[in-house]
């Protein structure tokens, strides 16, 4: 099932036809490097139980890729 | 070749955001059983399949970059997330066999000074704990055996599919299932194990996701189980959150528990959870673990 929806998904995509779910998910992937951010609760859970810090760190370089591939402008359209 | 039983720790975006109970599990666990966790630091997003259908080039350049992390580190990569462990999965495969999209993507990941050469493997935690630290020395990890309680196990879809990739590598549901009943627990047999949970219909179809998520429970319900077990944190969240969706919706209660494998496998080995990730759970476990809390 799973399978099926990704081929409609891209079918849709191809048609001009993101969800907005999906163009949420590729917003939020260019501009933090990730698809789900954590709420400021979370972090704060993180920090007092001693969990590794979410860091930006590979952002730059994210960015940098989705220039070059031309995603960044299919986010920018929707 | 990589070292085995030390990984590159890949957490992807939902655990460390929504399931931290799960991450903690793990950091406990893993360690008890002779597996090292190296944190990936720098790592971006997997770009999950629904980035692939956004723009193909893009999907396997960021999981390429991912993968040339891992490659820097000298070790194979573990992700908890079934999401993650497919999207890496697949562009690893996809790009060991198909050297002409490798040249391609290597000339993406040059923008970022990085190129993929293919040198490690990806693997979830069922491949770990089955493959590496194997069913028997799990057995021998539980020191209170989680007896009397019968479960149906969720390992979800990204664990077995596609099945052009996985049919070679022969994981998924009887691995879960025999990790499980190293607790104790009885696993048992249900109607529509190999469905979907629902969840990658959510924000695209939320009615049509919580009808699956729906159907999926009724068949769990038949079996008479007395909770789920899963070891996917999608599956998880649309089981259990779920189950206040659909009471919302349809009126309709299940009240069956879902718990991570790894949190069986935790107070298997004689480690309580803690009273914050105990209320994690929307489906209350307290009463079915009640001697384990």
């Amino acid at each position: 099932m799973g399978e099926v929806m990704f081929a409609l998904r891209n079918l849709a995509v191809r048609q001009g036809n993101i969800p907005a779910g999906v163009a949420g998910q590729a917003k939020a992937l260019y501009e933090t490097g990730r698809v789900i951010n954590p709420v400021r609760t979370a972090l704060d859970k993180r920090e007092s139980l001693g969990l590794g810090k979410i860091t930006a760190d590979g952002l730059e370089e994210v960015q940098k890729i989705l220039k070059k591939t031309g995603m960044e402008k299919i986010i920018q359209s929707k | 070749m990589v070292k085995n039983m030390k990984y590159a720790f890949f957490l992807g975006c939902l655990i460390p955001a929504r399931e931290l109970s799960y991450e903690v599990s793990v950091r406990k666990v893993l360690p008890e059983l002779g597996i090292e966790l190296v944190d990936m630091k720098g790592a971006n997003c997997c770009a999950p399949f629904s980035i692939q259908s956004v723009d193909y080039a893009s999907w396997l350049a960021l999981a390429a970059r991912d993968l040339c992390l891992a490659e820097e580190m000298g070790l194979n990569i573990m992700t908890l997330c079934n999401d993650c462990y497919e999207s890496l999965l697949m562009v690893n495969t996809i790009l060991k066999r198909n050297p002409e999209l490798r040249n391609q993507v290597n000339q993406l990941l040059s923008e970022v000074g990085k190129e993929y050469n293919g040198k490690v493997d990806v693997k979830n935690l069922v491949d770990v704990l089955y493959g590496d630290v194997g069913v028997s020395k799990v057995k021998s990890a539980i020191k209170e055996p989680i007896d009397g309680l019968k479960v149906g196990t969720q390992p979800g879809c990204h664990l077995t599919k596609p099945k052009r990739i996985h049919f070679e590598l022969l994981r998924g549901f009887n691995d879960l299932d025999a990790l499980v009943q190293a607790t104790g627990v009885e696993s048992v047999p249900y109607e529509r194990k190999e469905m979907c949970c629902g969840g990658p219909l959510r924000d695209i179809n939320d009615d049509l996701a919580r009808q699956v998520s729906r159907q999926k429970l009724m068949a769990l319900k038949d079996a008479e189980v007395q909770a789920v077990v899963t070891v996917c944190p999608f599956c998880f969240l649309q089981l259990d959150l779920g189950q206040l969706e659909i009471k919302r919706h349809f009126n309709e209660e299940f009240n069956l528990p879902v718990i991570h494998f790894i949190e069986l496998l935790r107070m298997g080995m004689g480690m309580k959870l803690e009273d914050w990730e105990i209320k994690a759970h929307r489906i209350p476990i307290t009463e079915l673990l009640k001697n384990r809390l």
